[in-house]
């Protein structure tokens, strides 16, 4: 079967018998309906691929749509009274009056009514959305006769095209039942097929702008050439250099405060000190450079066209997209430049701040064992490693955490503690002394948070090779349990019923291999075990340890909510279980937990071997009405160690990835705004993406309390709390009415905003943890995804435009 | 037939306000043809709608109605740029550059090697008399300085088609001849040159033909020689000609029913600046000035009858 006809795996699919069609039209309707509601699509690369091209779509299509009728407007092809202008007025008023009455009607001003079985509401609001839409497209018809091209008619044909096709989708998903297949789902109608299919007729009409603007844009990036970005790129430079003195401002500027910052950073607690100072230097870095790229990238480009500069240079045969994509270009490589230079000063500070602490704590506890001081010793010694695990890149390999409640119940989170919560990570609790466990899963495991229904799964296998490397002791007899284990499924495959002669033959074949391979991992494994027992029983205990694999080190970081003071100085206990349930061997400790530390725990590799990337890992509060409390991220395999200074720059690279995006604003913005608007329009755009994204993201799921803006307002001026409910009087009801109007337009904004937290790995750096290449490309890729679309709407506002104008 | 470089037909442009609404028709449905190889100029006051021309033709401004092609080619593409060169009306130039950096700076905009673009930046900077202050950034140029450097920008890709927005603003007289020397020199090339100005006396010298513009409105097209030919008043010019002969030519003219009007031709104030300049650079030091200029008399070197 091609790929194509593959039906993707939706959310409404899993575990969900199939619907009675033919599996050719099922497979095209569920392509069909996860292209038009992509938030259907399993999370991961075509999940956030679809969703992107969606979006973009969606923009594409109402600025496509809006310039039509701008110029209809303009050229006076509508709003001079004709006909279908007052259809247009009528959707003006008709849009607030629809929010107002239904406004009234929650707030019981008056009774719902229906006519003809569809409520008041909905009635008005289809009667105005279809004169609006109307409006529009005789806007659009009459404009695009005399402006547009050929292509331009075109796309007003696939827009009624995919107008169809959406409400066609949605009617034969109900006719097919495919909406009954959620479990728990009300019976659909075809009205609702039909009020579904009209959404995803809007996607599919943002996929038609979307190709339009792909066809214009394929010409203009093979004419794009290096040479002349390199020129705009190196006027830029010099401009930033020369006009603005940019790079030397930021530069003395970070020169000033981190000849002074020493003096007022001083750590809660010494273990902090390295966290404490690549976190500051790190934010430094990032606050400079963004502040620089606010600052310059918006003005360029409106001073040139204020200047009357841009005429000597759109004159030559530059593009328009080289104007923005050199500027862009310049402005990174002073960014790349500036990179460069804070993460070597700042690697250099730290090495003389933090690494010179280190040996200096090093040196006490020296001093202090060989005086015989071994309390002290052993204080100064765990001080010092503690601060060395955050000045290092370790590498986390990380389970899927779920929890058993004080009776032993399975659930995804533990106990609520009412402490202030982190909602990138939630943390929850366990109860000391009861059956309440927190268990890390390996393998092949459920998502706690799926429904148990409907389980999705994840893969948190442990790639064992990494700990058990192939030339040790428990690396061969790993691989020669492995080998048993594809022999032992190999021949549980053959002996059931339907296996075909080529089959049986292709199995016959691949266990004779597969035994091979195993007779020489069991003589490996049995002559390196001989060889490593002969050099113990030697006394040649180091030869012996390297035949073995290094020591399996689990790191946790717990903290403890206490309900009672305990007895003063004496720890919470924890005990920790380690199941691999593979072979059935196990490994059980108890510790004390040691608060804001990292606690660690050094085991044998043994409980590794055979374990096939499955491992479960038990955490119980040994202590009486103590609550241990912990997030999937607090306990982990230590798979190794890498280099700080590289794990450094990859954070600043993240920074790096921010000024990008930050730029594709800046120089989008000043391709139609003065220089203040779009210095404006800038830093309005990052304060958005970096402070108040969870705000924007609260406001698409209306979790906003207490009500929009104007809602709001009402309660500031009447000191009401953000509970409490308002009194439906007539302001109250007006200022609903304008929050339910304002609030969609502005919850949009979270598709248009990028995501500036995201980018910033520089926490994960400064808590001593490597930030993986896969992250890296993922944020690579995020950053692109915001940057090129502000880029090609600046080409093509820029290509509009009468620079001269 | 020589081909046609510049084709506008009923080219009009309306500026608008914010809401669409018409504030200015700044031309009005132009029709003109330019051939390869002529000096067009176009003339009018302020405001006549000269720069909008050529800001059309250039594809800065889209045309209300009408189309203009340069080379046969809508002035949206870009290609078309390839043989164009443009000097604006004021130096839009980047003033934190040097005259050697703007040069390369464009110079890189066009398809050329970089042993070419070297070359031709060299030649240009020596052809506007700029080697000199050739590592000075423009900001410290002169406005004079500033255009021969906007005029090497224009030039840097050997156009076929030059466009020059008012081309002898803000230079002085020798600076002006200089700039018409060129223009000519680009003429014997086989070049186009298309320039605005309201300059009359430099344009007649070097236009072949002209448009003059008024309010947005085609007033004139034609060669200059045609339109300025007075074809009602005949001419005759005669050096050391003694006063009984003027009497003899008056009584012919009269003889014939005309009417003779003698007296004696006067030079132009720019050829008089000129000569000075030249004479100076030859003779330095306080130039005599003419007894007749001090006193008032006028010595009788030719006459003139028309």
């Amino acid at each position: 079967m091609p790929a194509f006809l593959i039906p993707p795996l939706l959310w409404a699919q899993a575990a969900t018998p199939p619907p009675p069609a033919s599996p050719a039209v099922r497979n095209a309707l569920l392509w069909l309906y996860l292209a038009g509601d992509t938030s259907l699509a399993i999370p991961g690369l075509i999940g956030a691929l679809l969703t992107w091209a969606k979006i973009i779509g969606l923009v594409a299509l109402v600025g496509w749509v809006g310039s039509w009728v701008a110029t209809a407007v303009k050229e006076r092809y509508v709003g001079v009274g004709r006909w279908y202008d007052y259809l247009g007025l009528l959707a003006l008023v008709l849009i607030p009056l629809t929010v107002f009455v239904q406004v009234m009607q929650t707030e019981k001003w008056i009774r719902a009514v229906s006519i003809a079985g569809t409520p008041l509401a909905s009635l008005m609001g289809y009667v105005a959305v279809v004169s609006l839409a109307i409006w529009a497209l005789v806007g659009v018809w009459k404009t695009i006769g005399p402006f547009g091209r050929p292509a331009d008619k075109l796309v007003l044909v696939g827009l009624g095209l995919a107008l169809a096709l959406g409400a066609g989708v949605g009617v034969a998903m109900v006719q097919l039942g495919l909406f009954t297949q959620i479990p728990g789902a009300p019976e659909a109608t075809w009205r609702d097929g039909v009020v579904y299919g009209a959404r995803l007729a809007v996607t599919y009409m943002g996929y038609v702008v979307l190709a339009r603007i792909l066809s214009l844009l394929v010409g203009e990036l093979f004419s794009v050439r290096a040479r002349r970005l390199y020129a705009i790129a190196r006027v830029t430079l010099y401009e930033s250099n020369r006009k603005m003195w940019a790079p030397w401002v930021v530069l003395i500027v970070f020169g000033m405060v981190l000849a002074f910052t020493h003096w007022f950073l001083q750590p809660p607690r010494a273990a902090e000190m390295g966290r404490l100072y690549v976190g500051t230097l790190t934010l430094l870095c990032s606050l400079l450079l963004t502040a620089m790229v606010t600052i310059l990238t918006p003005i360029s480009l409106p001073t040139d066209i204020q200047q009357q500069t841009i005429y000597t240079v759109v004159t030559k045969p530059v593009r328009r997209l080289e104007v923005i994509w050199g500027r862009m270009l310049g402005y990174m490589a002073l960014v790349t430049v500036l990179v460069a230079l804070f993460g070597g000063i700042s690697l250099a500070y730290l090495w003389r701040t933090v690494m010179g602490e280190i040996t200096r704590i090093e040196a006490l506890a020296e001093k202090a064992k060989a005086d015989g001081r071994e309390r002290e010793a052993n204080q100064y010694s765990e001080q010092a490693e503690q601060l060395r695990s955050r000045m290092a890149a370790r590498v986390p390999v990380k389970g899927s955490l779920s929890f058993l409640d004080s009776k032993g119940d399975p659930h995804a989170m533990g106990i609520d503690v009412g402490q202030e919560q982190s909602m990138k990570e939630p943390r929850s609790h366990i109860e000391g002394a009861t059956a309440g466990a927190a268990i890390w899963r390996y393998g092949i495991v459920p998502d706690p948070f799926s429904p148990p229904n409907r389980p999705v799964m994840i893969d948190r296998r442990i790639d064992v090779a990494q700990f058990l490397p192939a030339g040790t002791v428990e690396g061969e007899q790993n691989r020669m349990l492995e080998v048993q284990a594809q022999i032992a499924a190999a021949e549980q495959e053959k002996s059931q019923q339907g296996v075909t002669p080529a089959r049986a033959s292709q199995l016959d074949a691949a266990i004779a291999r597969q035994k091979a391979d195993l007779d020489k991992a069991k003589a490996s494994y049995e002559s390196l075990a001989a060889r490593a027992d002969e050099l113990a029983a030697a006394g040649k205990e180091d030869e012996a340890a390297a035949l073995h694999a290094p020591p399996l080190k689990i790191e946790m970081t717990f903290n403890i909510y206490r309900t009672t003071k305990g007895e003063v100085g004496k720890p919470v206990y924890a005990d920790i279980e380690i199941s691999n349930n593979a072979v059935g061997s196990k490994f059980q400790d108890v510790f004390p937990v040691r608060e804001y530390y990292t606690n660690r725990l050094i085991v044998k590799p043994d409980v590794l071997v055979g374990c096939l990337g499955s491992l479960r890992i038990d955490v119980r509060c040994m202590s009486p009405t103590q609550y241990l409390g912990m997030a999937e991220s607090d306990l982990y395999l230590l798979a190794e160690n890498g280099d700080f200074g590289w794990n450094y720059m990859k954070g600043l690279f993240g920074i790096w990835l921010q000024a990008m995006v930050l730029t594709a604003i800046g120089v989008f913005a000043g391709t139609f705004l003065s220089w203040p608007v779009a210095l404006l329009t800038t830093i309005a755009f990052f304060i958005a993406g970096q402070l108040a994204f969870g705000f924007l993201i609260d406001f698409t799921r209306q979790a906003v309390l207490g009500g929009g803006p104007f809602e709001s307002l009402i309660r500031l001026v009447t000191h009401d709390n953000q509970m409490s409910e308002l009194a439906p009087t007539a302001g109250v009801v007006v200022a609903k009415t304008l929050d339910s109007l304002v609030m969609p337009i502005m919850s949009m904004l979270v598709y248009i905003v990028p995501n500036f937290q995201v980018l910033d790995v520089t926490n994960t750096v400064a808590d001593g943890f490597a930030v993986d290449w896969r992250h890296m490309l993922g944020n690579t890729l995020l950053a692109f995804a915001y940057a090129l679309p502000f880029s090609f709407a600046g080409y093509f506002i820029l290509k509009n435009r009468e620079v001269a104008a | 037939m020589s081909e046609v470089v510049i084709e506008t037909r009923n080219l009009t442009k309306v500026y608008r306000d914010f809401w669409g609404r018409p504030k200015v028709q700044a031309l009005k449905a132009l029709d003109l043809q330019v051939q390869r190889g002529e000096i067009f100029g176009v003339l009018g006051p302020n405001g006549s709608g000269k720069t909008t021309t050529i800001k059309l033709l250039l594809g800065l401004l889209f045309p209300t109605e009408g189309e203009a092609r340069i080379f046969n080619e809508p002035t949206t593409n870009v290609s078309k740029n390839e043989r164009i060169g443009y000097l604006p009306e004021e130096t839009y130039l980047y003033k934190f550059l040097n005259a050697e950096e703007t040069l390369q700076f464009y110079g890189r905009l066009f398809k050329m090697s970089s042993t070419e673009r070297n070359r031709r930046v060299g030649q240009l900077i020596d052809m506007v008399g700029l080697s000199a202050a050739k590592h000075r950034q423009l900001r410290e140029y002169s406005k004079g300085m500033q255009r021969r450097i906007g005029l090497a920008q224009a030039l840097i890709n050997n156009p076929e088609l030059i466009l020059l927005d008012e081309p002898t603003s803000g230079l002085d007289p020798i600076g002006t001849a200089e700039i018409k020397e060129l223009i000519r020199e680009l003429r014997e090339q086989g070049k186009t040159v298309v320039l605005s100005g309201h300059l009359l006396a430099d344009m007649q010298d070097i236009c072949d033909r002209i448009a003059i513009l008024h309010r947005g409105e085609l007033k004139e097209l034609g060669k200059v020689s045609d339109l300025l030919t007075v074809q009602d008043v005949t001419q005759i010019r005669a050096k050391n000609l003694p006063p009984q002969a003027l009497e003899e030519i008056r009584a012919v003219v009269a003889r014939h029913g005309g009417e003779a009007v003698v007296d004696h031709p006067t030079t132009t104030l720019e050829e008089l600046f000129l000569r000075i300049v030249r004479e100076s650079e030859l003779h330095p030091g306080r130039r005599k000035v003419a007894a007749h200029l001090e006193g008032g008399a006028e010595p009788a070197e030719a006459g003139s009858a028309s």
